[in-house]
């Protein structure tokens, strides 16, 4: 016997808002403070440490690349939000190729990653050589595992899980949508981690 | 959305886009800008990031037209954040040297490998 789950493409009438929109932005809400934590911390050690500006200058953080990897990650949200605007449009062909962009962006930004990690290691500076450095691995770090995250969601949504398409058109693009704002908020961490750690 | 909503839309959504690339060439600009104090470096740097961080949030999550109870949610969500923000900087501020109540952790290679400088250990109180 199939049970109909209430509000799964419907809104409720009080909050206006579908199941697994009120579920991602609770979830957010969580990582704001996750993620708070962290810039908190980041700036009690920095303002902490006369040594913090002399290591960050050793480090040689490469910043064209950064700005590269900023631009990447502002493109996948477009092409993102572009996915969701095809679904409006009823054109999953568009979805897929958009879709498509996205996760390759999301490659590109962890290769870049990695290219950056690699030259630390390299250089021999892990986290435990200094309190910047376990700063610039824990916040990139999981920065990261945000976007491996994503990519494994937004896989599954480009490829089998498009099949929903098929059969309930509506809650597939509210899945788009969903997603999509755990994507964009991913890419808010980056904006402000990419000026304070690299730039600042 | 109707037909014409959507195309005004997209358009909304590739400006966005735009200005974001801009705003970062602009960031990376400033920062090698001297504004002479760390004040205005900190202000124009995270101003900048501010203004990007509202166009992702208003456009591409939507938040200019949402419901009341995401509102809601999100403001919780800021009072918590600022809460504990402001403790640990409250107590931070409340040390009377930069050293005290937490531990800067700076080695130094010498011959030994790595050394622990400067590493504040209670234990260390009254040696």
């Amino acid at each position: 016997m199939d049970i109909e789950i209430p509000y799964n493409v419907e809104e409720r009438e009080d909050t206006g808002l579908y199941n697994a929109k009120l579920g991602i932005w609770l979830f957010l809400a969580s990582e704001i403070m996750l993620f708070g934590a962290l810039f908190s911390t980041y700036i009690i050690l920095r303002t902490g440490d006369t040594t913090w500006m002399t290591v960050v200058k050793g480090a040689h953080l490469n910043i064209p690349l950064a700005t590269f990897n900023t631009a990447i990650l502002i493109l996948s949200s477009v092409t993102f939000v572009m996915s969701w605007v095809s679904l409006k449009q009823k054109n999953l062909v568009s979805f897929t190729r958009y879709m498509g962009i996205t996760l390759f962006c999301s490659f590109v930004f962890l290769f870049i990653k990695y290219i950056e990690y690699e030259s630390k290691f390299s250089a021999g500076h892990y986290p435990s050589t200094h309190n910047f450095y376990a700063v610039y691995f824990t916040m990139t770090g999981l920065h990261g595992l945000h976007i491996v995250g994503g990519i494994i969601v937004n896989a599954y949504l480009w490829l089998p899980g498009a099949k929903m398409w098929n059969t309930d058109p509506d809650r597939f693009t509210n899945r788009i949508e969903v997603a999509g704002l755990y994507w964009h908020f991913v890419d808010l961490v980056w904006i402000f981690l990419f000026p304070s750690i690299y730039l600042l | 959305m109707s037909d014409h909503n959507i195309e005004s839309h997209i358009k909304v959504y590739w400006n966005v886009f735009f200005t974001l690339l801009a705003f970062t060439a602009l960031t990376v600009a400033v920062s090698y800008y001297d504004f002479g104090s760390i004040f205005w470096t900190l202000f124009v740097g995270l101003g900048i990031a501010s203004i990007k961080g509202y166009l992702v949030s208003a456009y591409f999550m939507h938040l200019n037209s949402e419901r009341k109870a995401i509102y809601y949610l999100l403001l919780l969500a800021t009072l918590c954040l600022i809460v504990l923000m402001v403790i640990p900087m409250a107590w931070s501020a409340s040390a009377s040297s930069p050293n005290e109540g937490y531990a800067p952790y700076v080695q130094e290679d010498d011959d030994r490998g790595y050394v622990d400088k400067d590493y504040y250990h209670p234990s260390d109180e009254g040696h």
